[in-house]
């Protein structure tokens, strides 16, 4: 019997459908004291959603653009708090998204690693034990003491991917990050995907390329307008995604 | 893995706002280095003079204000050109922090919708690495002292207090609008209208000396005349010269607006981020 390790109990997540930019200061300052505006200004990306993951799991998450796999992963994450029901969790978390949103284009890529490390939760002395198979794994020997403006897209992208991966942590959510980089680097995140599984640590990836779903998932569940519709086995979800369509 | 569940983004109390913000700093302190790191190496990268400009800054800013002072008012004190510098010094940290703080949120929101970790992150940063560049400034004041035959006395001990001071009261208030600024940004604007107008309101290019005692009365409502005038004396070895009441009011305005700021952030922080 194996470990629940993250728990998601009915929760739902809205979004304020309208910016309040042109609104004086007073509606402002009341809609942030009192925050209960009507119903429809709501954008529902999340509906009462209810999961259970066990540690080990690799879990896929499928789905339409915007039917709210990311907005899952983010409040998984903790980047947003549900406004209703309540996630639990046991271990580290690293959300493996956007990679390379927190890197800083003037520094070079070593200073990036420590600056990029940190943000992901880590510190300077960990990092510094896992420099050399960061560098390794992304095969930047040559430009990691170089400023990361002088990086191409899919250098910078390879960057991440080897720290965010290399960090190790205990549950590891992956959005849209698999097809960074060339075609032998891909290859290679893969395989670092699979060592990450067979550590028996517990993944839960979005994507849309279901081919490798179907390789990597033990269970995938499928999201469409916030609402879970179908929750099994890889082939059988991905038949359940086609015959909707 | 021995520990149980436990709950994510939980929502806590107002009154912990803090004690909450307290403990991110002592737990990822390793962040908010870096990111002071980053700001200090980017803020002078390719430039010859690096951490020198540090110095010249406020030392060239201050250089106009005097030749406006002698148009203005005639030949100042000997110590005046001193008393500017270290007025500028003192309000570039404050305008800065500040700013920084209110745009803190808006300013990093493709990074917050990313990844997570405290958001205060971005504002404490700001705040530091704006006292960090003051004190560095702060040296420029020891020629000066040289030349014009000060030597420093125990009142030196006022300059880490100021320094404080407006640190406190930068990142209060920058805490206590930086959500509300998410939602309508005229607040960011407003501010940026509020530090200009402030730099001539508070003792800068003026000493608490040069006011009349009936003026002064209003002047100290100002929480920023007492930490400019303690580092000012501080440095140049006299007594702070305001009544206590002032003092204490100056120093509880500071503390309030900070626990006060970390406790709107902590309760609206999780509400605004969805805004961003």
């Amino acid at each position: 019997m194996s470990d629940t390790v993250i728990k998601v109990d009915n929760v739902s997540i809205k979004f304020p459908k309208t910016r309040v930019t042109l609104g004086t200061v007073e509606s402002s300052l009341m809609k942030l004291i009192k925050f209960k505006p009507s119903p429809k200004d709501f954008f529902v990306a999340l509906d009462s959603i209810n999961l259970e993951v066990n540690e080990g799991e690799i879990l896929g998450i499928i789905g339409r653009n915007g039917s709210g796999k990311s907005t899952l992963l983010r409040a998984i994450s903790g980047i947003y708090r549900p406004d209703e029901g309540i996630i639990q969790s046991k271990g580290q978390i690293t959300l493996m998204a956007g990679l390379g949103i927190g890197f800083n284009v003037n520094l070079s890529g070593r200073e990036n690693v420590y600056l990029y490390g940190s943000i992901l939760g880590n510190s300077n002395e960990a990092m510094n034990g896992l420099m050399e198979s960061i560098i390794d794994f992304s095969d930047l020997n040559g430009f990691i003491d170089q400023p990361l403006r002088t990086y191409s897209a899919g250098m910078r992208a390879r960057l991440g991917f080897s720290i965010a991966s290399a960090v190790k942590p205990d549950i590891l959510l992956i959005d849209e990050v698999l097809s960074v980089g060339d075609q032998e680097f891909r290859e290679k995140s893969m395989a670092r995907i699979l060592e990450i599984v067979k550590g028996s640590r517990t993944v839960i990836i979005v994507s849309h390329n279901f081919n490798i779903m179907k390789q990597i998932c033990t269970r995938l569940i499928m999201i469409e307008k916030g609402e879970i519709m179908a929750n099994g086995k890889p082939e059988e979800v991905i038949d359940i995604y086609f015959n909707k369509a | 893995m021995e520990n149980e569940l436990s709950e994510i983004n939980k929502n806590k109390s107002f009154w912990l706002g803090p004690l909450t913000i307290w403990k991110n700093i002592r737990e990822h302190h390793y962040l908010i280095s870096n990111f002071i790191q980053r700001d200090l190496r980017l803020k002078y990268r390719n430039s010859l003079l690096g951490y020198f400009w540090s110095l010249l800054e406020p030392l060239m800013l201050s250089g106009v204000y005097f030749v406006l002072f002698v148009i203005i008012k005639g030949s100042p004190e000997p110590n005046y050109p001193l008393w500017v510098i270290l007025g500028v010094i003192v309000w570039g940290h404050f305008s800065q922090s500040l700013n920084g703080s209110i745009t803190s949120l808006t300013q990093n929101s493709e990074l917050i919708k990313q990844v997570y970790f405290p958001r205060e992150i971005f504002a404490i940063t700001k705040v530091g690495s704006n006292l960090i560049i003051a004190m560095l400034g702060l040296f420029v004041a020891v020629p000066f002292m040289y030349y014009l035959d000060i030597s420093p006395n125990e009142q030196l001990l006022m300059v880490p207090l100021g320094l404080i001071l407006v640190s406190m009261l930068s990142l209060g208030v920058g805490l206590l609008l930086a959500c509300l600024n998410t939602v309508n940004r005229d607040i960011e604007h407003f501010f940026r209208f509020v530090t200009r107008a402030g730099f001539f309101l508070s003792p800068v290019m003026w000493t608490v000396e040069m006011v009349s005692a009936n003026a002064l009365k209003y002047i100290l409502i100002n929480p920023m005349v007492v930490p400019i005038t303690m580092i000012r004396n501080g440095i140049d070895g006299k007594s702070l010269g305001i009544e206590s009441l002032y003092v204490t009011y100056s120093i509880l305005f500071c503390t309030i607006s900070l626990l006060l700021g970390c406790m709107v952030f902590k309760y609206y922080e999780a509400r605004v981020v969805k805004k961003l």
